[in-house]
């Protein structure tokens, strides 16, 4: 079997989208002789050669950051070259990896929606999609704070390998939180007025100089 | 009113799209309104990269310094944005959802509690940011679904924008439906 992993990150190999695509390939991997064939769509080259080798595939992973509200500008040039492929017999089965910096999994409903469908317009058995938010942390913290994340994604590629497609139960425990309840949303409401919640942020902006310039508006005049 | 129209369609031979926004525009202006038309292939900005410059180094402005300034300052200066593409693969164009991520600027990194989910904060006071509307060139194969999904996923970009989605329309209406639909709002 021939995968093609398509990481749609703009940040490429350094991205969590590619250390989350990196632990499902290694579900894939465990299951036998699997050929893996990676595009980081951040790499003018891989822009290129990533839309040939679609049709080469038996399945084609396609991963990606969800930039305000779907896919990134640079997936969505990938998807858009893939037109000439729409109504063709025997294109590969498509699988979908979501990851979000917002906690929760709902922000990625919408999108997930529109991937089933471009399966359906692509003629591809759809294998499902992976949605996990609160992902920005991924590469910033010590990595065996990821291990329990990174042993389901496992369990998902091996899901896709044997069985062509993903298990909705591990989906949807992936997933969690999918929202929260509203009287925590309340709650959630007041702690983020603490700094200490936004810390990350105001730890970098002190670090680059700009805490002063936070509010900075420089698209309208004050008057 | 100011209206900004943001024209995502990516080919120039498709001629009657931009003709379309064209007299949009003309019929805007001609009611007295203020209307600037913005063709986003033309105009010279690379993807977002997720570094966040926009957010932690230079505080509200991308800091490459590209053509996505103009967007932003005419965006957040505007009372009313139309959004208009020709729907490639069931969705914006790319080069619409290019500049779309480029909008990220206009909020902060800070987050709250908006609706029950997590959102940016506005960087903007909340009466800066405009109201949308959505304007859609079907095309072969476009179906009713298309087009719920990608009304679905526009009026969430806009309550991230802390705003909303007024209308999704399509060219095949009438020009003047669309200059009455903006000047309802």
């Amino acid at each position: 079997m021939r995968y093609c992993v398509v990481n749609g990150s703009p940040r490429g190999k350094s991205g969590n989208t590619a250390i989350l695509l990196e632990s499902l390939v290694e579900g894939i991997e465990s299951t036998g002789t699997v050929e893996i064939v990676w595009f980081h769509l951040n790499d003018v080259r891989d822009r290129e050669s990533a839309p040939k080798a679609f049709r080469t595939a038996d399945v084609v992973v396609l991963g990606f950051p969800l930039y305000t509200d779907s896919m990134p500008g640079l997936t969505k040039a990938f998807i858009e070259s893939l037109a000439p492929f729409e109504g063709l017999e025997d294109n590969p089965r498509l699988a979908f990896l979501v990851q979000s910096g917002f906690p929760e999994a709902q922000h990625s409903r919408f999108v997930e929606r529109y991937l089933q469908k471009l399966a359906q317009r692509l003629n591809a058995p759809y294998a499902g999609t992976v949605i996990k938010g609160g992902c920005e942390g991924v590469r910033l913290r010590p990595q065996e704070m990821n291990q329990a994340l990174f042993k389901q994604l496992c369990e998902l590629g091996v899901d896709l390998a044997q069985g062509g497609k993903f298990d909705q139960a591990r989906l949807e425990n992936l997933a969690k939180p999918e929202h929260y309840p509203r009287f925590l949303a309340t709650l959630f409401q007041l702690v983020l007025l603490l700094p200490v919640t936004q810390a990350y942020w105001i730890n970098q902006l002190k670090k680059n100089g700009a805490y002063d310039a936070r509010n900075a508006r420089p698209f309208v005049s004050e008057n | 009113m100011k209206i900004a129209i943001l024209n995502g369609n990516p080919a120039e031979e498709n001629s009657s799209f931009d003709q379309y926004l064209r007299n949009l525009q003309g019929l805007l202006t001609g009611r007295g309104n203020q209307c600037e038309l913005l063709n986003l292939r033309e105009l010279d900005a690379g993807y977002c990269t997720g570094c966040w410059s926009c957010w932690v180094k230079t505080p509200g402005r991308c800091s490459f310094a590209d053509d996505s300034d103009l967007v932003c300052r005419a965006v957040i200066n505007s009372d009313f944005v139309l959004f208009a593409s020709p729907i490639r693969m069931g969705f914006l164009s790319a080069v619409l959802k290019k500049f779309m991520d480029k909008l990220i600027p206009l909020v902060h990194p800070y987050t709250t509690v908006v609706q029950g989910e997590a959102h940016h904060r506005c960087r903007y006071a909340a009466k800066d940011y405009p109201l949308g509307g959505l304007l859609l060139e079907k095309t072969p194969g476009t179906d009713h679904e298309d087009i719920e999904i990608i009304q679905a996923i526009q009026a969430r970009t806009m309550l991230n924008l802390r705003t909303r989605n007024v209308f999704t329309m399509l060219t095949d209406h009438a020009v003047e439906d669309v200059v009455d639909a903006i000047l309802r709002c």
